[in-house]
């Protein structure tokens, strides 16, 4: 109490005050803009899971029955860029980038899903689509 | 300003002119609020009251800018000596965050002028101080996830700079030294005494009734007794020149390796260097800041799935990456613990500062001044400027003191030989490990 009546705030101090609590207020918006908006692929293969933030480059080898599924996310988008299967749908199905969008290579048992979170407990593929 | 009108004034104006000196006693409180700081509980373990910035504060009006400077730089250097973290990413932490909030509390004072009180300049500066010790963690230890407690910093920064603000401002406004510092007061005044006190360092606190510099042994000591043979050991054998020498050098070999288990390695022989030289260190807050560090990385999942606790994805890359910084960050301290020595003395001008700034650094620490919470300006006024003079008194006798006799010099070389043969068996050691690990690709 006795601190605060001898300080006198002047018109500046308020003015940083305000700048900085709006900094504030702005970075946790972006934060929890950014934190929403962060996407996954999330790889299904036979012997397990795989998962990777899709604004990292980054080469996934997931292994099934047949071979190996070669994942390769780029720029923001994620393809399967080969697979040992006959048909090559899953090549052909080319780049995914939206939150439930999904390439499945059936043959060799490998899915690749985008997630809007790490986890897989958000948006879920709806049974049919598999 | 009035021409001084006693003797006494003069010595005090004359001794304010002398800038080395005044940024060495800020530092040296600098130092010393740290050193609370790091006494204080932490919420989390990057989470700082910033106590130890109140002197940079105060010094925004005092100091000349490039004494400014040099006493933010000082602050860094000094407080890393203290806590031995130089060679650390802690240091790192600091001298960002201490030397863009300077520029900014300066840059917001010269701007601002009369508009502008200490509690603006305060938050200006712990919020860019924050913020950038934010883009560091980014980038050096936490990665995408610190964006997550980017907002809790920020707020951290804000209550803080604020609180430490109005501490400030009122403390210029009734601090005697201060007044003193800034040519609007030409009296030093504490306890009813004069500045320059004949007595020196046997003067009597008034209130206190006890001699200065004669305290009990905290009761630490007794429990560690063990560990000070340890270090008494190792100072006399180890040269703190030639320790920090290699301390650095084995951090560039350290910071070259990439795999988790050289790392780990490292980080084994950086303990044990750290017990032999008996300095503190407490494996239980290791845990907790690597288990930090690795949690944070975890928190961006990336490669193969683990298993999971609840939402969390326990993911290949994320975990070895995280694993791996919090090596990294551990190694360092340890490393740098072990290194620095707290007879380390800086070469040039600046080493000068800082070693004044640690005799000052000793005299508050001796002091026995308490400091209530109610009379709080007024005790640390009092013990501000009991520090001062009783240093000035001191600093005479020191020069005598330096006469080197010839048993002090053949001591020194053996004490060089010494230091050069424990270099030489731990430089062995860690370029043996790094070979190791190219080797074997671990």
């Amino acid at each position: 109490m006795k601190f605060y009546s001898k300080v006198r705030v002047r018109f500046l101090d308020l003015v940083i005050f305000g700048v900085a609590a709006a900094l504030v207020v702005g970075t946790s918006l972006l934060v929890l803009n950014r934190q929403s908006g962060t996407r996954y692929v999330q790889m299904t293969g036979e012997t397990g899971e795989w998962i990777a933030p899709l604004n990292k480059d980054a080469e996934y080898q997931i292994p099934g029955p047949l071979g190996i599924t070669y994942v390769h996310i780029h720029d923001g988008t994620a393809a399967v860029v080969d697979s040992p299967c006959k048909n090559k749908l899953c090549i052909l199905a080319g780049a995914i980038s939206e939150p439930n969008q999904w390439v499945a290579c059936l043959p060799n048992k490998v899915f690749v899903r985008i997630t809007s979170s790490g986890t897989n407990d958000s948006g879920g593929v709806d049974a049919g689509a598999f | 300003m009035p021409a001084p009108s006693s003797p006494s004034c003069s010595n005090v104006r004359s001794r304010f002119s002398n800038r080395a000196d005044v940024t060495a006693l800020l530092a040296a409180f600098c130092f010393f609020l740290s050193a609370i700081e790091y006494m204080l509980p932490k919420p989390l373990p990057f989470m700082r009251l910033g106590i130890a910035n109140l002197p940079i504060l105060l010094a925004v009006d005092m100091l000349p800018f490039n004494w400014f400077l040099v006493l933010a730089a000082a602050k860094v250097v000094g407080m890393s000596i203290v806590s031995g973290t130089l060679f650390s990413y802690v240091a790192l932490f600091s001298l960002a965050g201490t030397m863009v909030a300077a520029l900014v509390m300066r840059g917001v004072r010269r701007a601002g002028g009369h508009a502008v009180s200490l509690v603006g300049v305060s938050v200006a500066g712990a919020v860019t101080s924050n913020a950038m010790q934010m883009l560091i963690a980014r980038y050096v230890i936490f990665g995408e996830v610190a964006w997550l407690i980017a907002p809790l910093f920020l707020v951290t920064g804000l209550i803080t700079g604020t609180l430490m603000g109005i501490f400030a401002e009122f403390f210029a406004e009734h601090s005697n030294w201060y007044s003193c510092a800034m040519g609007q007061s030409d009296v030093l005044n504490f306890d009813g005494d004069i500045a320059v006190n004949p007595k020196g360092k046997s003067s009597q606190d008034p209130e206190q009734g006890a001699p200065i510099g004669k305290r009990a042994s905290p009761p630490r000591a007794v429990e560690n007794n063990a560990r000070f043979t340890r270090r008494q050991r190792y100072e006399a054998f180890f040269e703190p020149w030639i320790s920090a020498l290699l301390g650095s050098i084995v951090a560039i070999i350290f910071l070259l390796q990439s795999g988790i288990i050289i790392k780990a390695a490292y980080l084994t022989l950086f303990i044990a260097w750290t017990w032999f030289a008996g300095k503190r260190f407490s494996l239980v807050s290791t845990v907790m800041v690597s288990l930090s560090i690795v949690v944070a990385n975890l928190l961006i999942p990336s490669g193969r799935v683990f298993f999971k606790i609840g939402p969390l994805a326990i993911t290949q890359f994320a975990l070895t990456e995280g694993v791996s910084k919090a090596l990294s960050f551990e190694g360092l301290m340890y490393l740098s613990k072990a290194a620095i020595m707290p007879g380390l003395h800086l070469p040039g001008r600046f080493g000068a500062i800082i070693a004044r700034a640690f005799q000052y650094y000793d005299r508050i620490i001796e002091d026995q001044g308490k400091v209530r919470a109610k009379t709080v300006v007024r005790d640390v006024d009092a013990l501000m400027q009991r520090v001062w003079s009783s240093v000035r008194l001191a600093d005479t006798s020191l020069g005598t003191g330096k006469t080197a006799s010839k048993t002090v010099t053949a001591l020194a070389r053996s004490r060089f030989r010494a230091s050069i043969a424990i270099s030489l068996i731990i430089l062995i050691a860690a370029v043996t490990l790094a070979i190791a690990g190219k080797l074997t690709r671990v």
